[in-house]
This record gives C-alpha cells, sequence and structure tokens, in this order.
C-alpha cells in the first residue's frame, strides 16, 4: 500500500493529506465552490503531490505545497485561537509548535518558518476576517511570498513579520477598504 | 515615555537574544517562547497598556536577526533606539494588521544594516 511514497516521508504525507482535507471542507463550506470547481483544485493538487515542477526558480513540490498549507492552517488556528486568548499568546504557541515539529526531522526544518508566518497573519485584528475566506487568502498569499523570499534577507528580523503584513494589506485593499 | 519604551524595548531584545543565543532555541523557538512569556504577562498584568507589550513584541522580533547585524552591547542599544523612533511614528498608520509588528522590525532592521554598513 502507498508504496510510490517514500517510507521517511509518512507523517509529512499524512500532515499533507490532512492540511488538504480540512482546507477543502473550509473553502466549501464558507465561499460555496461548486463540485467543478472542487474536482478541478483536487485534481490540481493531486498532480503537484505526484510531480515537481518548476515556477521561476521556486521549485512546485509537495513540500513547497505543504509550506503555504502550513502557512494557512497556523493562520486559521492563531486567528481562531486568539478569539478565548491573547493574539500574542495565541501566535507563539503556534510558533513553538512549529518549533517542536521542526525538531523531529531535518527535512521538516522550514516548517517552523511557515508556521510562525502564519501565526502573525492570524494576529489580525481585523473585522472582516469573520469570514474565514479572506484570513485563507492572505495566509496563501503570505505563504507564497514566503516562498519568493525564502532565500533573500537571510538573518533580517522581522522579514516573516513584512511578509505577513504583504499578504494581510493585499487582501485589505482588494476587499477591505 | 520614549524612555520608557526604550527600556522596555532593550528588554524584551535582550530577553529574546537570551532565548535565541544562549539556551540555543532557534530563531523561531526562542521568539515563540518570548511571545508565550510575554502573553502570560499581559494575562496578570493586563493593566498595563498595549503598547509597551506591542513594542516588546517588536523587540522579539528584532532579536531573530542574525549575528552579522546584532553583534554587541553597542548594536543592541542603537538599534533599541531606533525601533522606539519606528514605533512611534509608524505603528499609529498600520494597527490591526496582521504582520505589522514584524514590519516594524524589518524595517528597524534594515535601517539600522544601512546605518552600519556605510563606510
Amino acid at each position: 500500500m502507498f508504496k510510490w511514497i517514500d517510507k521517511s516521508k509518512y507523517l509529512s504525507t499524512i500532515i499533507f493529506i490532512s492540511l488538504i482535507i480540512y482546507l477543502l471542507v473550509k473553502i466549501f463550506i464558507l465561499s460555496g465552490f461548486d463540485l467543478l470547481t472542487g474536482i478541478i483544485l483536487i485534481l490540481f493538487v493531486t498532480s503537484i503531490f505526484l510531480t515537481n515542477f518548476k515556477v521561476g526558480h521556486i521549485i512546485i513540490s509537495y513540500v513547497t505545497i505543504l509550506e503555504i498549507l502550513i502557512t494557512v492552517f497556523s493562520a486559521l488556528i492563531t486567528h481562531w485561537f486568539g478569539r478565548f486568548t491573547d493574539p500574542i499568546l495565541s501566535a507563539g504557541l503556534i510558533g513553538f509548535t512549529g518549533y517542536l515539529i521542526s525538531k523531529l526531522d531535518k527535512s521538516f526544518v522550514d516548517i517552523q518558518f511557515a508556521a510562525f508566518c502564519g501565526a502573525f497573519v492570524g494576529m489580525s485584528k481585523l473585522s472582516f476576517y469573520e469570514n474565514y475566506f479572506y484570513l485563507i487568502i492572505s495566509a496563501m498569499i503570505s505563504g507564497f511570498f514566503y516562498l519568493l523570499m525564502k532565500n533573500h534577507f537571510q538573518g533580517f528580523g522581522g522579514k516573516l513579520g513584512a511578509i505577513a503584513f504583504v499578504g494581510v494589506y493585499i487582501v485589505f485593499f482588494l476587499f477591505g477598504g | 515615555m520614549v524612555g520608557l519604551y526604550f527600556l522596555v524595548f532593550l528588554l524584551a531584545l535582550s530577553l529574546t537574544l537570551t532565548f535565541i543565543r544562549h539556551f540555543d532555541l532557534g530563531i523561531v523557538g526562542g521568539a515563540s517562547l518570548f511571545m508565550i512569556f510575554l502573553g502570560i504577562v499581559k494575562f496578570l498584568y493586563s493593566y498595563i497598556g498595549n503598547d509597551f507589550y506591542n513594542i516588546s513584541v517588536v523587540a522579539g522580533f528584532v532579536a531573530m536577526s542574525s549575528s552579522r547585524i546584532i553583534d554587541n552591547l553597542i548594536d543592541v542599544l542603537i538599534i533599541s533606539f531606533m525601533g522606539v523612533i519606528v514605533f512611534i511614528k509608524i505603528y499609529p498608520y498600520i494597527i490591526g494588521f496582521g504582520g505589522s509588528l514584524g514590519l516594524l522590525a524589518f524595517i528597524t532592521v534594515g535601517i539600522y544594516y544601512i546605518f552600519r554598513n556605510i563606510k
């Protein structure tokens, strides 16, 4: 069973599939995507999962998609958890969880950065984030920017926060203004 | 008030640098641990103004810089002063946006990096 998956990647694969299922359920419930869009989305994600291809200098593989999904997931969790407690504490807990996960395996090292970046998106206090759809879009844009900026400005504190700000501001500019 | 902000920034920056460099937690581990600590403090002392917590978070993000940017006590002192000025001048315009505190930290570090490399 699942012979096409490298054994060392079982855990990351399970996380990847779980996140896709979670994200799809969220998108379907919140924005009412039709069945055809859903099928196309699933085929698209599956094709990325099975093959690697290159866009610019970014290699699109399931690892890069995983990082974007983790950004989205951590933004959602931070925002949801921030309703019951302080956003600073909430973001700190998500960041530390990302750090602990990254300690599990060497291939998970970048997960902590994606999780922390998503946590900053989730710290927003804007009222239009009551609809989680906009939060997901913000986090996805931030995730893409994170991939673009990954190898730039290394060692500059606040880079992840600035990336999160770009994602949030673009969505605010498009939908919130 | 600026002096108080400076002291808070300096304290938060030093604490996060200790977490990151001396406890060897990595930049995400150290900064997030500091944020957890700050969240607990905020829960216990909620009557203290939000700005003090926000400026501490900015300091925490600045501390995520590598040792080629923040290397010694002079760097810490100068960057703390610059961080306070950037916070006071820019934060009122971007309040409420996710990542705004990170952006302030990034601006501070960027300005300091340019300032440090002027020959």
